[in-house]
């Protein structure tokens, strides 16, 4: 029978602060999930929070999940030790659509070329998408544009670093410490001079009012609509399609997304032409 | 000078009781939906469907079924209880009303009450166990762990087809019985000055096992379907009688509701601002027309701490009317305004199930009327909507 809301339990192996308020946690065990869903956490006595799978979809041993304390659950949450368990249901909704890749000594070089572009936390469930990429040894066609808002708050730093010896990586601050090695400034004037293949792919997190500056400059580069795939955050509770809560116009983000191409969304972002 | 606003509130109807002809009564029904045919050019209900069982039947018999099914069922039933009219567990055949007013608070709050527990073990739910477990009050509540199957008893035809949206709404899960489990009955309805199901067109009766209408002091009885003729030859009816036809609803004094026009109107929400706010601003936002609808099943998702080293995940009503009902982290809110978040409830209803389902979530019962504390009439809002032009 499936009644929707089955929930297992993980145990936390490790526990690393990513930022002050930010915490990333490797769990034991094997998720199943495809990168861009999502998962409903709980933590008794304290409530349900939304997250999304960080890790490298692949890996058969353990997953992370990256939390940042805003309210009551979450900041119970982050103060879980190693050897505390957490309960969690999923996974949920559509995650970004696969590219074909072939893989192996006689593989031919990939045609695609990928633009991923993060506000925030939004690079956490795209962080699934760059791991994967950066195992696939003949693909290197992949631009990131990375923006936070201070240096502090500038998310896995040692994967960024990494990933700038094989793709083209733009991490961007708005207020930064000198010492800062990255871009200052908005994420999208990194956009707008930057260098983007016509023919490329779009993945997008952030917060709404970054889509709607960054999908401007991209249609003026020249970059389509149905190009473009944005992740849509709103209220996830049931996670199965039936509470309501996550409904965005003719969608219901749980179920629908959430992960959209544009063109389908566009309207219920209000994003002017 | 503008013409004046249509009123969104309900009046007496004047022309009550007379049949009033609509000028859209030429054109074909424009609803998907199997139950709803337009006024011209479909099956007349009054034919009887094929195999249909009727007979005439007395109060001894009629008692005789309902003893039966509340032996066989877990049996819940139109009755009055403190003076009102109510839909709760049945006790006994005599407590059932053939011929009544529709109880305020439908169906759902059997199938999907208002608060329903996950048994506490860290908040786990496992696999093939049904999350709900009883309240403290298990007369109102349904078991999956009850051997017996479901029957409902008394329901108007409009309420039971919404009963048949309710389950499809939930039909990807395992949360709600089947149709097939539950023995559905309906009885003669007493429309009130609220009711609109004919705004959808001439209901047909196919939504029950076995329909009952009154006929002096007798009952007609219509076994509709396998289940509903095999309750009552198991009772002893074998006179049966052809010429019974089951009762046409009266035509309310509505007009067919172009549900595409509406579902296109009610989606351009950025065209229409202004007429959803000339609403809100009469709207409390008190969500009683959400409580009192068959087809809206909002839930919360919550925990409640029982004790230290207990905790319940729990599943409770909400209603999209809630200010808090779109708001994510940080107080961002998708729908800050009463006017936003009216205005998802209409689309829901009329404009994203049409477009996924080829219906809408509205059986036109009138509850959302009758229970608005503001005197809004929600028919009259969502037939005004293609009409904004004369309106603002």
């Amino acid at each position: 029978m499936n009644y929707g809301f089955e929930t297992t339990e993980y145990e936390i192996i490790n526990k690393e602060m990513l930022t002050d308020g930010t915490v990333l946690f490797h769990l034991k065990g094997y998720l199943d999930f495809k990168p861009g869903q999502f998962v409903e956490v709980s933590l008794p006595h304290f409530g349900n929070v939304t997250l999304a799978p960080c890790s490298n979809s692949s890996d058969k041993k353990e997953f992370e999940l990256c939390i940042h304390a805003q309210g009551s659950t979450s900041n119970a949450m982050i103060k879980l030790l190693p050897g505390d368990k957490i309960s969690l249901r999923g996974p949920y909704g559509q995650g970004w659509p696969a590219l074909n890749f072939s893989n192996g000594p006689t593989a031919k070089i990939s045609r695609h070329n990928l633009t991923i572009i993060t506000g925030g936390m939004g690079i956490v469930p795209l962080r699934p998408i760059l791991l994967e990429m950066e195992k696939k040894v003949h693909f290197s066609n992949l631009t990131l544009f990375a923006g936070f808002k201070k240096t502090e708050d500038v998310l896995f730093e040692s994967d960024l670093k990494r990933w700038k010896k094989k793709f083209k990586v733009h991490v961007s601050v708005e207020t930064s410490s000198p010492k800062f090695w990255g871009e200052r400034g908005l994420i999208t004037k990194s956009l707008q001079t930057g260098s983007i293949d016509k023919q490329t792919t779009v993945f997008m997190c952030g917060p709404e009012i970054m889509y709607s500056h960054c999908i401007e400059i991209l249609n003026e580069k020249g970059i389509g609509d149905k190009q473009i795939y944005l992740s849509l955050e709103r209220r996830m509770e049931c996670g199965i399609g039936l509470c309501q809560h996550c409904s965005c116009g003719s969608h219901l983000v749980c179920q629908d997304g959430p992960v959209f191409r544009l063109d389908k969304i566009k309207q219920e972002l209000r994003i002017k032409n | 000078m503008k013409a004046p606003l249509r009123p969104f509130r309900a009046t007496k109807d004047k022309t009550q009781g007379k049949i009033v002809k609509s000028p859209l009564s030429r054109k074909a029904s424009h609803f998907a939906h199997a139950g709803y045919e337009g006024r011209d050019g479909g099956q007349k209900i009054c034919d009887f469907l094929e195999g249909i069982l009727n007979a005439r039947i007395n109060k001894a018999q009629l008692d005789q079924i309902i003893t039966y099914i509340l032996r066989e069922y877990d049996t819940f039933g139109v009755q009055k209880k403190d003076n009102s009219i109510t839909f709760d567990k049945l006790e006994k055949a005599g407590s059932f009303l053939t011929w009544t007013e529709k109880p305020i608070i439908p169906f759902k709050k059997i199938l999907w009450p208002d608060r329903a527990v996950i048994p506490a073990k860290a908040g786990i739910q496992e696999k093939g166990v049904d999350p709900r477990v009883k309240t403290e009050d298990d007369k109102l509540f349904y078991n999956d762990n009850s051997k017996k199957k479901l029957s409902f008893l008394g329901l108007t035809n409009c309420d039971a087809q919404a009963l048949d949206i309710f389950l499809k709404e939930f039909s990807h899960t395992d949360l709600l019985p089947k149709r097939s489990d539950i023995l559905v009955i309906t009885s003669e309805c007493k429309p009130d000055e609220n009711c609109f199901c004919t705004a959808f067109g001439q209901p047909k009766f196919n939504f029950s096992d076995i329909h009952i209408q009154e006929e002096g002091k007798n009952f007609e009885i219509f076994a509709l379907t396998k289940v509903g003729q095999e309750i009552i030859k198991e009772n002893g009816v074998s006179k049966f009688d052809k010429k019974l036809k089951i009762r046409e609803i009266k035509p309310q004094n509505t007009e067919l509701l172009d549900l595409k026009s509406i579902s296109q109107e009610i989606s351009r929400k950025d065209k229409h601002e202004e007429y959803w706010q000339k609403i809100a601003d009469q709207c409390f936002a008190c969500g009683a027309c959400t409580a009192v609808c068959p087809l809206c099943f909002c839930f919360r998702c919550g925990s409640s701490n029982v004790a230290i080293k207990q905790c319940n995940n729990e599943i409770s009503w909400d209603s999209c009317y809630s200010s808090s009902f779109s708001q994510i982290q940080r107080g961002f809110d998708f729908r800050p305004k009463n006017s936003d978040r009216l205005h998802n409830w209409y689309h829901h209803k009329f404009s994203r199930s049409v477009e996924k389902n080829g219906y809408p979530l509205c059986t036109g019962c009138g509850r959302c009327i009758s229970a608005c504390p503001a005197n809004l009439n929600q028919k009259y809002i969502v037939e005004s909507v293609t009409k904004i032009k004369d309106q603002l």
